[in-house]
């Protein structure tokens, strides 16, 4: 039996597209909480979900167990945890750019009001609370009028649009 | 903001390459062309949200009724974007795109005028549907000239694949598992086969102004074409057969359908098909029955228009 290298599992995990952000990784997207063995040699995945309702986790799941066989640990079980929840904190550097490219600006708890992804101008107005997914506001741009989708924000903000 | 003397200085300026954004002065005609075509995709969005919402109760489990919800979700979130781009453009307000579209009096796509009556018909629009409009969407995506839409396009279509995907799912169930199910998708492609190759539309003409302005990249028969080379044998493989007597291949092995019949296409053109007054119908009750929820969070109709009101 061969010994698995978490490392190289990790990596390819981590390596997983998200089905529905046009190639970001779900390492990028933060949602790789943990990655490890379980007493009997199998590997454990624990992954956040970015909303406990998202219609995206059991492809997710799928394609991180095939992951995880394309590099010798065919033994994989995937675990969704709300426990640290998922944040916007969790998003790389690669992952916010790569959101800007797509439209898409990333809010935290310290950064609340991003600059607009398409003219990095500072006139975004909150449209909607919700988009096309739960975890997604609707943002205009006053600046060069482009519809943004917001992942992950101060929701309070949006509360009374 | 940027302005061109002539309308053949504009065209140059698309057909090399060129991005429009709102501020520009664009010619009044390019203008009307990029409305009409987004406010169509919109209303397509939305009646695409409105039919699959239809089945999210009819659902077969807990997982496809949730996935159900939140394509549903989707739709109209697509929708709501897509709209927002279209009143910037100062045609038509927001709110005078969806009082013409519930009162029937503008287009949306050819198949949302059938009625969908089994499980197998709505994964016919949850896959060959979405993966007709993913093949358009990719093309305009590629070589689109009006920046707005274009950067809109580009988080529909990673959620289109995403659909698409489940879309595949729901027919594999049905062509790995019995005879009925198999039956059932069988049925569903012979009665919606027609209405999917007319998906795409008649044959462009050659002096086609969505062509010329690079609104679209491609011309309908072309991507009709990319369709049929991808999913005639896809399908076949799952073991299905398209109803088609004179499908064949060529010499160079690409498939070739038989002669279209467009006389369907025309009545659900002129929002007169099988199901359009039903569809317009539930569209409209859609829409009053939610009134309460627009007063609750106090939405202002023309909030989303102030950039055009502004323009």
């Amino acid at each position: 039996m061969n010994t698995i290298d978490l490392a190289v599992v990790e990596a390819a995990v981590r390596a997983v597209v998200d089905p529905e952000l046009g190639g970001l990784t779900i390492g990028d997207l933060g949602l790789v909480y943990s990655v490890g063995e379980g007493p009997s040699g199998h590997v454990i995945v624990t992954l956040l979900p970015t909303f406990l309702g998202c219609p995206a986790l059991a492809l997710m799941a799928s394609d991180v167990v095939a992951a995880a066989a394309a590099v010798d640990a065919p033994r994989c079980s995937v675990t969704w945890s709300s426990d640290p929840g998922w944040s916007s904190e969790r998003i790389s550097p690669v992952g916010v750019t790569h959101l800007a490219s797509i439209g898409i600006a990333v809010a935290t708890e310290t950064a609340p009001d991003p600059l607009c992804p398409t003219c990095n101008g500072d006139l975004l107005r909150p449209i909607s609370p919700v988009g096309s997914t739960a975890c997604r506001s609707v943002a205009w741009c006053g600046g060069c009028r482009s519809v943004i989708d917001v992942l992950g924000s101060n929701r309070s903000s949006y509360a009374h649009v | 903001m940027r302005s061109w003397p002539t309308t053949s200085a504009f065209d140059a300026f698309v057909q090399g390459g060129g991005i429009v954004e709102p501020a520009d002065e664009m010619p009044e005609a390019y203008r009307l062309e990029v409305f009409r075509f987004i406010e169509m995709h919109a209303n397509s969005e939305l009646f695409g949200g409105l039919c699959e919402r239809h089945w999210v109760s009819r659902a077969p489990g807990l997982h496809r009724k949730l996935a159900f919800l939140a394509k549903t979700q989707d739709e109209i979130g697509h929708a709501h974007l897509l709209y927002m781009v279209a009143a910037d453009l100062g045609v038509k307000t927001r709110a005078e795109m969806l009082d013409d579209l519930v009162a029937g009096r503008t287009r949306f796509h050819n198949v949302f005028h059938y009625k969908t009556q089994t499980w197998a018909d709505q994964i016919v629009i949850a896959f060959l549907v979405d993966a007709a409009a993913l093949t358009t969407q990719q093309a305009v995506l590629k070589e689109c000239s009006y920046g707005p839409y274009r950067r809109v396009l580009r988080r529909i279509v990673a959620e289109e694949g995403f659909h698409m995907r489940h879309g595949e799912e729901m027919l594999l169930t049905l062509a790995d598992g019995t005879d009925c199910q198999r039956a059932l998708f069988q049925d569903a492609l012979d009665r919606w086969w027609e209405s999917v190759v007319h998906f795409f539309g008649p044959p462009t003409k050659a002096d086609d102004a969505l062509l010329r302005w690079k609104i679209k990249s491609a011309t309908n028969e072309e991507l009709r074409d990319r369709f049929v080379q991808k999913f005639v044998p896809l399908l076949q493989d799952y073991g299905f057969s398209i109803p088609d007597p004179e499908l064949h291949r060529d010499q160079n092995g690409r498939w070739v359908l038989g002669p279209i019949d467009w006389t369907a296409l025309g009545a659900t053109q002129r929002n007169v098909g099988p199901d359009s007054a039903a569809r317009v119908a539930q569209s409209k009750a859609a829409w009053d029955d939610t009134e309460w929820v627009r007063i609750a969070l106090h939405v202002d109709q023309n909030r989303s228009d102030r950039a055009a009101v502004a323009r």
